[in-house]
């Protein structure tokens, strides 16, 4: 089921992710400020680019992957389906069409 | 020449080649895609993170060049590069929260839906108490019935429908498909409550009817027989909590089903497979039939029991259902639902259906003196 998958996902090594960057967050900030308060104003004033390089490094690894996963499957979905009709394929003579190789 | 395992080899190269080329080529495609995007990201993440550490650092270095000229202090302070670099670590951390965010809010969303269907609490609850009769007769009414399926709420099936079975009698539905007679059968087995109207056993509303109670006493052949993965003992047994050996054989025997089960090795502790996968058709109905009347039922529901069947099995499973049928010493009440109509001409009463009312009834010679519906649908299917 998608739904219980997508339970197990949210509530296990992902959640235990968030707990650790947010205390990384948080940490810094309080550590940051303790240490030198106006050196940490200048760096979080230029801190929102390098978030948002973060966030899309980690959003597009996670976006392509899935895409990726998805063309290979459609590929072996084809070799499997062929493998298992081998009878009706070769009955079909439909090899060269299914190659492209024919008519 | 080519040896055979030679030839199926080449057989598959060909095969495969092209379509599955075609898709390795997306995959390809979106390899590439992938590299490029990563690589541009992580382009983007030093590029990003080396401007905050320039301009900090730029800071830091005006800060102690004036500390240098003003107090002409010359100690280092190392406390401006630990900021630095924390809020740095600060700042992509936060930025790695974005998915696991994603994936919480998702999380939840998912877990709603289960707890939804966790917590839902079906219209006909089997657990339910209800009212048991002490005897059951088997007489089924159907008063003036309003039914549409869940699904399609837009499309009723029945809009006013009256039918009385009488109790011990064998009656027969007909009708195209889509006429409602089918669903009759639904109703009867209480899968689903009607939205108007009554359906009474022996004048008692099936709504206040125990529904454990009221199956024990209903037995139902469906058009696709499913047998579970178990023995064909196991299978039949399912029919009866508590059935003995002695129980299933004669089960078997009233099903015309004892003979083939004899034949196999192991008799009837023969798997049969997944689904029943080792059986014909016609061997999974009878062990249908024989799972079905192991606990005697009042009522048996027959819903086109033999129309999945080849012209040999058919004869075999309905000499079977005959027999049953017409036993005198077992009177039940059965409502047979049949698309040939052959098959249906021995019933007490044949009740002709066409969008979901009674159009026509009667035995079949005089359905047939009257010259109708039922004649127009027996010439149709011969």
């Amino acid at each position: 089921m998608v739904q219980v998958r997508e339970v197990e996902d949210g509530v296990s090594a992902k959640l235990g992710e968030g707990a650790m960057f947010l205390a990384q967050f948080v940490g810094g900030i309080v550590v940051g400020f303790y240490y030198s308060w106006d050196v940490a104003l200048v760096a979080c004033a230029t801190a929102p680019p390098c978030t948002f390089g973060l966030y899309y490094l980690t959003m597009i690894t996670s976006d392509t992957a899935a895409k990726l996963t998805a063309a290979y499957s459609k590929a072996g979905g084809v070799a499997s389906e062929t493998i298992y009709n081998m009878r009706t394929v070769a009955s079909l003579q439909c090899e060269d069409v299914k190659s492209g190789k024919g008519p | 020449m080519k040896s055979t395992s030679e030839l199926n080899k080449s057989v598959l190269t060909l095969v495969w080649t092209a379509e599955y080329d075609s898709h390795l080529e997306a995959a390809k495609l979106a390899g590439e895609d992938r590299a490029k995007k990563i690589g541009f990201a992580n382009g983007l993440l030093f590029a990003t993170g080396s401007l905050q550490t320039g301009l900090t650092l730029l800071y830091v270095a005006f800060k102690t060049a004036n500390k240098i000229r003003n107090e002409d202090d010359f100690t280092v302070d190392s406390s401006g590069f630990i900021s630095m670099f924390v809020i740095q670590q600060a700042a992509q951390a936060l930025g790695a929260m974005g998915p696991t965010i994603k994936a919480i809010a998702a999380a939840r969303a998912a877990a709603t839906e289960i707890l939804q269907t966790i917590d839902r609490v079906p219209a006909i609850d089997v657990t339910a108490k209800g009212d048991e009769l002490p005897f059951v007769s088997g007489q089924i009414t159907f008063e003036n019935v309003q039914f549409a399926y869940p699904s399609r709420v837009e499309n009723p099936i029945y809009e006013n429908f009256n039918l009385t079975v009488e109790a011990g009698t064998t009656v027969a539905l007909v009708g195209s498909s889509g006429s409602g007679k089918s669903t009759a059968v639904q109703l009867v087995e209480r899968f689903y409550d009607p939205d108007g109207g009554r359906v009474l056993l022996d004048g008692k509303d099936f709504k206040t009817l125990s529904v454990s109670w009221l199956r024990k006493h209903i037995a139902l052949v469906s058009q696709e027989p499913v047998l579970f993965s178990g023995t064909i003992l196991e299978n039949i047994a399912l029919g009866k909590q508590g059935a003995t050996r002695e129980d299933v054989i004669a089960a078997a025997k009233m099903a015309n089903a004892h003979a083939f089960i004899e034949e196999f090795d192991k008799g009837y502790d023969t798997d049969v497979g997944d689904g029943g996968g080792k059986l014909s058709g016609g061997q999974k109905q009878r062990v249908a039939i024989a799972r079905a009347i192991i606990k005697n039922p009042a009522i048996l529901l027959l819903d086109e029991a033999t129309s999945a069947l080849d012209n040999e099995s058919e004869r075999v499973v309905q000499a079977a259902l005959d027999e049953l049928i017409s036993s005198k010493e077992q009177k039940r009440t059965t409502l047979v639902i049949a698309h040939r109509l052959t098959t249906i001409r021995n019933a007490d009463k044949i009740v002709v259906m066409d969008k979901g009312a009674v159009v026509e009834q009667g035995t079949h010679a005089e359905l047939m003196a009257l010259g109708g519906k039922y004649v127009k649908l027996s010439a149709n299917l011969h």
